[in-house]
C-alpha cells in the first residue's frame, strides 16, 4: 500500500527534478511539456479502457470538446484562462454524458463503432462551422492571452511547470480512483459486468460515471493543450487522435496509473524519430498496434506488476 | 388462505416466451422463509429461465413477481438484488484478477470498513478458504472457486440466496462439505437451489418443485415426488 | 437547370454512389457475419483497389478499357490476398477476440495507408474512363459510364447472392455464420473459411474500388469516408442481410450523393450519421444483431 504511493510520488517527483535540476535540453524540455498533457488525457482514458474495460474510439470526441470549448472562447469571446478553462471542463463533460447516455445503450463491438462515429460527427462538423473553427487551419491562440495569475504560460519553464501540475493532478485522481471501492466496481465490471450485476451494482451507472470521469479528464487535457501550445485544429480532432490514447494505455499497461505516460513517452519520440526518416510515419502507429495485440497484451507496467511487483496500481 | 404471512417470493402467472417458444408457462411458484427448497426437472426444463426472472435478468412476458410483500416485476435487477436475492452463477463467475478478498469485498456494500472486514473473515471461514484470503482469486481450485461464489452469496446477506447447480463438478467430498454449507445459510436464509444431483436434493431439501417444459408438474416433499407418476414419466421420457 | 431536372441529376449521382457503397458494405457486411469481428481496414483494401488499379492501368497504354479490363482481372486478387495474408498472418493468432481484432485492424489500416503513400506518394491518381460516352438526357448530359457502375454492381449482388443461397460454398458460408461450433462438428473447416471469407470481404470492396475510380481519382486517404458509410449502412441494414444492407445502401448512398449535390458532403455525412443515432434509440439490439464480448 505504501510502497504503492511512494513509487507514483517519486515518478513524480523525478519529472519535478528533471526540470529544476536544468537536465533537460531546450528541445526535451518542450516535448516533454507535450507528453504529460497528452499523458493526462492518456489518464483519461485508461480510466474507461483499462479500469471499466470499455474501448472507446472515439475519445478525440472529448479531448477536442475541452480544446475548442476553451481556445474558442478566448479567440471569439476574449474569455481568460480561468473562465476558457472552466468552459472547457463543464462543455466536456457535459458531453460525456450525452454520448455516453447513448453509447450505453450498446455493448460490446457496437460500443466501439458507435463511439467512433460519434466523434467522426464531431470532426467533420468542425469542418463544416470552418467559419468559426477555421476549419483544418486552425487557430492560434495569441500569446498576449496566454497568461494565468499574471504568468506568462508560453514561457517554456512555466509552460512545463503547468503540464506536470496538470498531469499530476490527473494522476493522482487516477490513483485515489484505482484504490477507492468505487474503482474496485469499475474493475468488477470490466472482469465480469454480468456478475457485478447480480452482485447488485447498477452496472450501466457505474459505466456512464465512468464515462464522464473519463471524458472530462480528457477534456480538460485538451483544454489544457490548447493553452499551453496556443494552437488549435481539427486534426486533434481526427480518428487519429483517438486511436493515440488507446495506444498509449496499451503500451503502458492498461489498467495502470503509470501506462499512459510511459506509453506516451515511448510513442512520442518513436514518432518523432520516425516523422524525420519519412512522411509516412504513421506505419509505425499500425505497426506498434499490432505489437502489443500480438505478443504484449499487458503492456509494460501491467507485465511489470504480473511477473514482480503485485501491488503496483 | 394462510393466515400466517411467512411466504418470502411468489409468483402470479409468470410466463416467458423465447420467439414463439414457451419457456416458462403461467407458473404460480411459492416459497417461505428459511426453507430450503430444490427446483428440479429434466434438461430444458425451465429452471434456469425461471429463476432469471426472478431476479430479473430476463423480463418476463407476463405474469407478476412479488417478493417479501411487494411486487418487484417492473424493477431492475440491482434493485432486486439489493431488497433481499442474491444469486450465484451455474458457471464460475468471479472476478479472476481480484483476490479472494476483494471478491468477497464487492459483494458487500452500504457497510462500515470495520463491519465489512468481520463479514468477510466471518464467511471465508464458515467455507473454508480463510487461509487463501489474499491469493488471487483465478489461481484457485475449480472447487475453491465454487466455495468462493458460495461466500460471496453468503456475504451479500441475502434474504432468498437462488444457487444455480452449485454442486456442478464437485467431487464427493465436496459435495458432503457443500451440503452440510447449505444447510447451516437456510438458519439465516432462504434457500432456493437448482440440483441435477438428486442425492443432494433429497437430503437436504425441504420441499421440492419439479418443472418439466415450463410448467409446474409436481411440488412436495421427496416421499411424494419420489412416488409421483407424472415426475417419472418426465424423466424417463427425458432418457428415451 | 431547374429542380426536377437538378434533381434527378443529383438522383443519378447518388445512385452511382449508392452501387459502389453497397459493394463496400456488403463486403464488411459479410465478414462480420461470418466471422463475428468488425474490420476497421475495410476501407483501406477499398483504397488498395482503387491505387492498385491505377498502377496496373498506368502500365496500359492504348485503350484505356484494356487496362481497366486488365484490373478487373488482377486486383481483387491483389487485395484478396493481401487480406487473406493479414488474416493468416495476424487475425488468427489472436482467435477472433473481439477487442483485439479490432486494434489489430486499426494497426493494418494504418500499414496500408502508409505504405500506399510511401510507395505511390501523396498525389490524387486519375484513372481514364474506359469508354467515353456522353448520354443526352434532354435536360443534361450523363456518362455512360456512370450508368456502366450502376449496371456491374447489380450484377454483382446478383451474383453474389446466388452464391449465398444456392451454392454448397453459400451453404459453409451460411452455416459458419449461425453456429461456427457446430459448423465445425460437421466437419467443416473452420480457419480456412474464415481466411476465405476475409479475403472475399476485400475483394468485394475493390470491385467497388475499380468501378468508382475513374470517377473518383485514387487517393492513400481515400478510404476513411467509405468506411463511415458503410458502418452506418450496415448498423441501419441488419447484419447478414444482403438485401438490408443493399436497401440501406440505397438510402444511404442516394442521400449523401443528393445532399451532397445540393448542399455539403459534410453535411451529408453528420446526418447520415445522425441517423444511426436515431436507430440506436429505437432498437438499441438492433445494432450488429445481439453480439457480445
Amino acid at each position: 500500500m505504501r510502497k504503492d504511493i511512494i513509487l507514483h510520488l517519486s515518478a513524480l517527483l523525478i519529472l519535478f527534478l528533471l526540470e529544476i535540476l536544468g537536465i533537460f535540453s531546450e528541445y526535451h524540455q518542450g516535448n516533454f511539456a507535450r507528453i504529460l498533457v497528452l499523458a493526462a488525457y492518456g489518464v483519461g482514458y485508461n480510466i474507461l479502457f483499462g479500469y471499466t474495460g470499455l474501448l472507446s474510439l472515439g475519445h478525440a470526441l472529448f479531448f477536442s470538446a475541452g480544446l475548442y470549448a476553451s481556445g474558442l472562447s478566448i479567440y471569439h469571446l476574449d474569455y481568460n484562462i480561468e473562465q476558457s478553462l472552466f468552459l472547457g471542463i463543464c462543455i466536456s463533460a457535459l458531453i460525456s454524458l450525452i454520448i455516453g447516455f447513448l453509447a450505453l445503450r450498446t455493448i460490446g463491438v457496437s460500443f466501439m463503432i458507435v463511439t467512433l462515429m460519434f466523434s467522426q460527427i464531431a470532426y467533420l462538423s468542425i469542418l463544416y462551422f470552418g467559419s468559426i473553427t477555421r476549419g483544418d487551419e486552425g487557430f492560434v491562440i495569441q500569446q498576449s492571452s496566454r497568461v494565468f495569475l499574471s504568468m506568462d504560460l508560453s514561457n517554456p519553464k512555466i509552460r512545463y511547470y503547468s503540464a506536470l501540475l496538470i498531469f499530476s493532478l490527473c494522476m493522482l485522481i487516477n490513483l485515489w480512483i484505482a484504490k477507492s471501492p468505487f474503482g474496485r466496481v469499475l474493475v468488477a465490471i470490466r472482469e465480469n459486468s454480468d456478475r457485478a450485476l447480480m452482485l447488485g451494482y447498477n452496472v450501466k451507472l457505474y459505466k456512464l460515471f465512468s464515462i464522464i470521469i473519463s471524458g472530462t479528464i480528457s477534456g480538460l487535457a485538451g483544454a489544457c493543450y490548447g493553452i499551453l501550445f496556443g494552437y488549435v485544429g481539427a486534426s486533434f480532432a481526427a480518428v487519429s487522435y483517438s486511436i493515440f490514447p488507446l495506444l498509449w494505455v496499451l503500451i503502458g499497461g492498461a489498467g495502470t496509473v503509470l501506462g499512459p505516460l510511459i506509453g506516451a513517452i515511448f510513442m512520442f519520440y518513436l514518432i518523432d524519430y520516425a516523422s524525420d526518416i519519412t512522411d509516412a510515419y504513421m506505419i509505425i502507429v499500425g505497426v506498434a498496434l499490432l505489437f502489443v495485440t500480438l505478443f504484449a497484451r499487458r503492456g509494460i507496467i501491467g507485465e511489470l506488476r504480473f511477473r514482480y511487483y503485485k501491488w503496483i496500481s | 388462505m394462510d393466515i400466517l404471512n411467512d411466504e418470502l417470493l411468489y409468483t402470479e402467472n409468470l410466463s416467458k416466451n423465447f420467439q414463439g417458444i414457451t419457456a416458462v408457462d403461467k407458473v404460480n411458484f411459492k416459497i417461505n422463509k428459511n426453507e430450503i427448497r430444490a427446483l428440479i426437472g429434466p434438461n430444458g426444463a425451465g429452471k434456469t429461465t425461471f429463476v432469471s426472472l426472478l431476479c430479473g435478468r430476463i423480463r418476463a412476458s407476463k405474469g407478476k413477481v412479488f417478493f417479501n410483500g411487494s411486487d418487484i416485476s417492473n424493477l431492475p435487477v440491482y434493485k432486486r438484488i439489493s431488497s433481499g436475492i442474491g444469486y450465484t452463477f451455474q458457471i464460475t463467475a468471479i472476478f479472476s484478477n481480484l483476490t479472494v478478498y476483494e471478491n468477497v469485498a464487492l459483494s458487500i456494500k452500504n457497510r462500515r470498513d470495520k463491519e465489512k472486514r468481520s463479514i468477510i473473515f466471518e464467511v471465508l471461514n464458515k467455507v473454508g478458504l480463510l487461509d487463501r484470503v489474499s491469493q488471487r482469486s483465478g489461481d484457485l481450485s475449480y472447487g475453491h472457486q465454487r466455495l468462493l461464489e458460495l461466500a460471496m452469496g453468503m456475504a451479500q446477506r441475502p434474504k432468498l440466496l437462488i444457487l444455480d447447480e452449485p454442486t456442478q463438478g464437485l467431487s464427493d467430498l465436496e459435495i458432503e462439505n457443500f451440503k452440510k454449507l447449505i444447510k447451516d445459510f437456510s438458519k439465516t436464509m432462504t434457500v432456493l437451489l437448482i440440483e441435477h444431483n438428486m442425492d443432494v436434493v433429497m437430503s437436504i431439501a425441504d420441499k421440492i418443485t419439479v418443472l418439466h417444459f415450463g410448467k409446474i408438474i409436481s411440488e412436495g416433499d421427496k416421499h411424494s415426488i419420489q412416488s409421483d407418476p407424472l415426475v417419472q414419466k418426465a424423466y424417463l421420457g427425458d432418457q428415451c | 437547370m431547374e429542380l426536377g431536372p437538378y434533381l434527378l441529376f443529383a438522383s443519378l449521382e447518388g445512385l452511382v454512389h449508392a452501387a459502389v457503397l453497397s459493394l463496400i458494405a456488403l463486403g464488411l457486411s459479410l465478414v462480420f457475419g461470418v466471422m463475428r469481428i468488425v474490420n476497421v481496414a475495410h476501407g483501406e483494401f477499398f483504397m488498395l483497389g482503387a491505387i492498385i488499379t491505377w498502377w496496373v492501368s498506368s502500365f496500359v497504354s492504348g485503350n484505356p478499357a484494356i487496362g481497366f479490363l486488365l484490373a478487373l482481372l488482377v486486383v481483387p486478387i491483389i487485395v484478396g490476398m493481401t487480406a487473406v495474408l493479414s488474416d493468416w498472418l495476424i487475425l488468427r493468432h489472436l482467435k477472433y477476440d473481439p477487442e483485439a481484432t479490432i486494434i489489430a485492424t486499426i494497426g493494418i489500416l494504418y500499414i496500408i495507408q502508409q505504405f500506399a503513400l510511401m510507395t505511390f506518394g501523396p498525389d490524387a491518381k486519375p484513372v481514364e474512363q474506359p469508354f467515353n460516352i456522353r448520354l443526352d438526357l434532354y435536360w443534361f448530359g450523363f456518362s455512360a459510364y456512370k450508368f456502366f457502375v450502376i449496371f456491374s454492381a447489380i450484377i454483382l449482388l446478383l451474383a453474389i447472392w446466388l452464391v449465398m443461397s444456392k451454392t454448397k460454398f453459400g451453404l459453409i458460408l451460411r452455416a459458419t455464420q449461425l453456429d461456427s461450433e457446430t459448423a465445425q462438428a460437421f466437419g467443416i473447416p473452420i480457419s480456412r473459411v474464415y481466411n476465405i471469407v476475409f479475403g472475399l470481404g476485400a475483394a468485394i470492396a475493390a470491385v467497388g474500388a475499380i468501378l468508382i475510380v475513374p470517377i473518383q481519382q485514387a487517393h492513400y486517404l481515400m478510404g476513411g469516408e467509405p468506411l463511415l458509410l458503410a458502418f452506418i449502412v450496415v448498423i441501419i441494414g441488419g447484419l447478414g442481410s444482403l438485401k438490408g444492407t443493399v436497401a440501406a445502401a440505397i438510402l444511404i448512398g442516394m442521400s449523401d450523393g443528393i445532399i451532397s449535390v445540393f448542399f455539403s458532403p459534410n453535411i451529408a455525412k453528420i446526418l447520415a450519421t445522425l441517423l444511426v443515432v436515431v436507430v440506436l434509440i429505437i432498437k438499441p439490439n438492433g445494432l450488429f444483431g445481439t453480439t457480445k464480448t
